[in-house]
């Protein structure tokens, strides 16, 4: 049995959060913090395409070479390079431009806890303040909820969409030995990686805060949830290989995926984001429409 | 009249950046009486200038912060813009200073682009109708 949403509804929350979350502090700290961290890794990327040139100079090197064999070690101990596979980092290191590829991976480490940082205070700074009371007669809660992830989701898709078009230009710019058409897709690949590994992170946020109502809380169960499954998986993972199973509670190590060469890979990892989005948002659900507002 | 968690934030931000620069400032008064290690190709009067700029700044920072606090037009709008455009001038100079010293031109100095970029486009865009006081 499906749920009916008034869609009109909620573009109007989304239009009006909207407004709000880039006044609010969460707005205003990930608008700061994202820019510094993104455009600073952007900006140290663009300075080293002189030296990083179109490929890795190691992949020249034979695997039985003793440059490369450090280089291998280095790259599986060391996160991110070291969660994704020799093949996919393969790919990265020369085939594509390597200097891009390292802003990247390390892109898709940061970027979707950064998200944590805006997404906390969706629906738990309305229930808090208790103000939801004076919305809900007027709109449905199904359409609440809905719209502060679609607000969330907007504003991340304008800083980011803003900051990868800022470091692809400096790319193009600094880079004329890489080709421009390569230097684009792989630009888009990025941003669209990076977006749909943010997307169930929005979600994850707003199932925390339909579950805790309280921003500070949903904050700290958020990020502390993150790092220990991030933490703990990690550790539990060199151990066994069935314990990675448990870094799939979030979307830790599925956003890897989008690293790897074949579009196989790449549309298996963007419907398992869907699937992580949908799930979180319907468990917060579950926990919002019996709520006491 | 009720003020947007935005504003405390940049308040919050101000302070911290100011008490880094200030440690900063610190570092360039303990060189200049001459206790600490002298960068190499640094001349006395760079950093004399750059000690002036750093004091400057931190002083605009700390009293746009009260400004936000306080929704004060002239302290917070004003007063911050101002602090905006400032740090944008101090970066020209030093940009020009490692330019001029052969220094090749890195990207990554654009990052203290960012936060004076930030405040001018908030305070005069997002949070003009909540500085009036």
């Amino acid at each position: 049995m499906g749920v009916p949403v008034n869609l009109k509804d909620m573009l109007i929350v989304t239009r009006f959060d909207y407004r709000n979350l880039v006044r609010s502090g969460p707005g205003v700290i990930f608008l700061v913090v994202y820019l510094f961290v993104v455009v600073q890794l952007g900006a140290i990327s663009i300075d080293l395409i002189p030296f990083g040139a179109k490929e890795s100079p190691m992949c020249k090197l034979p695997d039985d070479s003793a440059p490369t064999k450090v280089k291998d070690k280095l790259q599986r101990n060391i996160p991110p390079f070291s969660n994704v596979s020799p093949e996919a980092w393969r790919f990265l290191e020369c085939e594509r431009p390597v200097v891009m590829s390292v802003f990247f991976l390390i892109a898709l480490f940061v970027v979707p806890f950064l998200v944590l940082l805006l997404s906390f205070n969706q629906v738990a700074g309305y229930l808090h303040r208790k103000s939801i009371r004076y919305i809900l007669p007027k709109t449905g809660r199904l359409e609440l909820y809905l719209g502060l992830f679609l607000s969330n989701l907007k504003f991340f898709t304008i800083v980011s969409g803003a900051v990868t078009a800022a470091v692809t230009l400096g790319w193009l710019i600094v880079g004329r030995n890489l080709e421009f058409g390569t230097v684009l897709l792989f630009s888009a690949r990025i941003f669209a990686a990076l977006w749909l590994s943010a997307v169930p992170l929005i979600a994850f946020m707003s199932m925390m805060a339909a579950m805790v109502g309280k921003p500070t809380g949903t904050f700290f169960l958020g990020v502390g949830f993150y790092l220990a499954v991030d933490i703990i998986g990690g550790l539990m993972s060199r151990q066994s290989q069935y314990a990675k199973v448990f870094f799939y509670v979030l979307p830790l190590e599925a956003k890897y995926w989008f690293a790897y060469p074949s579009l196989g890979h790449f549309l298996g990892a963007a419907v398992l984001m869907v699937c992580y989005t949908a799930a979180y948002l319907a468990i917060g659900w579950a926990f919002l429409r019996r709520r006491n507002v | 009249m009720y003020r947007p968690g935005g504003l405390t934030a940049l308040a919050v931000i101000n302070f911290v950046i100011a008490g880094l620069l200030g440690l900063g400032l610190l570092g360039l008064v303990i060189v200049l009486a001459g206790t600490g290690e002298r960068p190499k190709g640094v001349t006395e009067g760079y950093l004399y200038v750059r000690a002036f700029f750093l004091f400057g700044d931190v002083a605009l920072l700390v009293l746009a912060g009260i400004g936000y606090l306080k929704m004060k037009r002239g302290l917070g709008r004003w007063l911050g813009s101002a602090e905006a455009v400032y740090s944008l001038v101090f970066f020209g100079y030093v940009l020009i200073f490692t330019l001029g010293e052969g220094h090749p031109f890195m990207f990554s100095t654009l990052q203290q682009l960012i936060y004076p970029g930030i405040t001018l486009v908030l305070l005069n865009w997002v949070f003009r109708e909540n500085l009036v006081n």
